[in-house]
């Protein structure tokens, strides 16, 4: 049955996950040329001394990517679900209702999980090339928030999407960019680090959001 | 005010010969001024823990950049910026030098001033494992490493490196019993020369010192509100003093009344994002209280979560309240 759904996602979302690879991709490409650009333009000593004495982030066009891949990905795997009620055949397979949106969230968090991974590799080779691995690591560190905001903004909009009520679901939304505020809040290379645990925390929490949603669904509210 | 308005005076021909006894130039008064100010956020903030050593006898008039920069943990390392490799040749030079003097690694922390606008460089005052400061700085592409013995005066906290104008002291020094301090120029030695003003946090309270030629006027600001103090220049023992209390903001008299609690996520003494819960007082906890009471006598006997939900208003207050409009039941 898993191999099964996970078949059926795939042909849903085929197309996102290669517009996915598409946009990790021209990051990546464009993260190695704006660096690269630095160091030819400026100097390497000019590059490392302002990252030193001016707290700026070598990375910040990354900021939005990886929750935009999130939302495409969430918006490409539960508009068709909800599209002429369709969940319902899906919470309808012989599986409890709690495994069935499990295996659907799981399934999207794995393939962000894997874009996610791969990226964060590259973006530390690349890194790792011009500098040292204080500067690598502090910079890794300070994008983690945006690669986690992307495990929680896939979670939020899934329980937005899969919410029935079209009232309920502007709520959700507005909830769900509060949330996610937390994840951006303009700040200095690393001042993240104490707070990751607790992001981690609330995005799994977030796990648990869609099942209400679900839940809702299933009961008829908000169904027409 | 003359040392502060100096260039108007000079302007207009009336600046005076001299001011309390002492004679007044421009250049007197330019040497003797001191701006410093110090914030929590300041120390306790993400450290890339790379340093950038300037030479500190360039032989052009200006500081220049250096082609490396030093990493100090369990040992000294140079990085060359091009290569991104450790210059061996270097490090070696400087942890000799650092050993010859008797520093102890692991190193604590380096505090130093990586501006090149300066007039001049002292370098970097760091604490090894063994609590005491040591000054070390590039003379000639050459390292010069020299225990100051202050760790067996104080017990050191924090230094902060400040490169006076007139070469009187190398900065501030902070002990963990809250004293702050000025390090001199002994002549070859370090000489501690205590500031007269009571103990302060500095993981907590904000420092502001203005000096001119005859007196440092020396500011700290408490959660609870500021002292100012009047310290002689000279000898930096208390003139006079006076208390401001801390007025609470409309933003604090509106949460101690609305909300029993708040988050903030950003520190004003820290540059890290951390949860911080802040308890604004016993109103809000009044109001909450009336809440939870009201929505237990309208609603909590019909819904069956009822009572769980007159906790949580009794817990969140009216920001609880606004999100339970906002999150349906399941049961609804």
């Amino acid at each position: 049955m898993l191999q099964a759904i996970y078949y059926k996602e795939w042909i849903k979302t085929c197309r996102m996950v290669g517009l996915l690879l598409v946009l990790f991709l021209a990051i990546l490409i464009y993260s190695f040329i704006t660096i690269n650009q630095s160091f030819r333009v400026a100097g390497a000593v000019s590059t490392w001394n302002s990252y030193l004495q001016n707290d700026i982030l070598l990375l910040p066009h990354l900021k939005w990517i990886p929750l935009l891949g999130a939302l495409i990905l969430s918006l490409g795997q539960f508009v068709p679900e909800m599209t002429n009620q369709r969940l319902k055949l899906t919470l309808h397979l012989p599986l409890p209702e709690t495994r069935t949106i499990s295996y659907l969230l799981f399934y999207g968090l794995s393939v962000l999980t894997a874009l996610y991974v791969v990226t964060y590799l590259v973006l530390w080779g690349i890194l790792a090339w011009y500098y040292p691995v204080e500067i690598v690591t502090t910079e890794l560190l300070s994008v983690l928030p945006w690669f986690i905001a992307g495990w929680a903004g896939y979670l939020l909009t899934s329980w937005v999407c899969m919410e029935s009520s079209w009232k309920q679901r502007i709520k959700n939304a507005i909830l769900s960019i509060c949330f996610l505020s937390y994840f951006f809040i303009d700040s200095i290379p690393g001042s993240y680090n104490p707070f990751v645990p607790f992001l981690l925390l609330f995005t799994v929490i977030c796990f648990t959001f869609p099942f209400f949603s679900a839940r809702r669904f299933k009961e008829g509210i908000g169904v027409r | 005010m003359p040392f502060l308005n100096y260039r108007q005076l000079v302007s207009d021909g009336r600046l005076p010969d001299s001011i309390g006894g002492r004679e007044v130039t421009v250049p007197i008064i330019r040497s003797a001024t001191i701006n410093y100010r110090q914030n929590p956020a300041d120390i306790i903030r993400p450290d890339t823990a790379l340093h950038i050593l300037y030479e500190a006898m360039p032989k052009r008039v200006g500081l220049e950049t250096p082609p490396d920069v030093f990493r100090l943990t369990d040992k000294i390392e140079f990085i060359d910026i091009e290569s991104n490799k450790v210059d061996e040749k270097k490090s070696r030079i400087f942890q000799t030098a650092l050993e010859k003097a008797g520093f102890v690694f692991p190193a604590q922390w380096a505090s130093g001033n990586p501006q090149i606008r300066k007039p001049y460089d002292e370098g970097y005052f760091c604490l090894d494992a063994a609590g005491q400061l040591y000054h070390m700085k590039m003379v000639n592409n050459r390292p010069f490493v020299r225990n100051t013995r202050l760790g067996e005066e104080v017990d050191i906290r924090w230094f902060s490196l400040y490169e006076s104008p007139n070469k009187r002291f190398y900065g501030f020094l902070f002990d963990q019993q809250g004293k702050s301090c000025i390090v001199e120029d002994g002549g070859g030695k370090y000489d501690l020369v205590r500031m007269d003003i009571d103990s302060m946090d500095i993981g907590r309270d904000r420092i502001v010192i203005m000096g001119n030629l005859l007196y440092w006027t020396v500011t700290i600001t408490r959660p609870d509100g500021a002292d100012v103090y009047g310290l002689d220049t000279e000898t930096l023992e208390r003139l006079d003093e006076y208390h401001f209390e801390k007025e609470a903001g409309l933003w604090e008299k509106v949460a101690s009344l609305v909300f029993p609690w708040y988050l903030t996520i950003k520190g004003s003494d820290s540059k890290y994002n951390f949860p911080v819960f802040h308890f604004t007082g016993w109103t809000g906890v009044a109001l909450s209280l009336l809440l939870a009471a009201g929505y237990m006598v309208i609603w909590g006997r019909k819904r069956k979560k009822g009572v769980l939900y007159a906790l949580y208003i009794l817990l969140t207050g009216i920001t609880g309240c606004l999100l339970l409009g906002l999150i349906p039941d399941v049961e609804e």
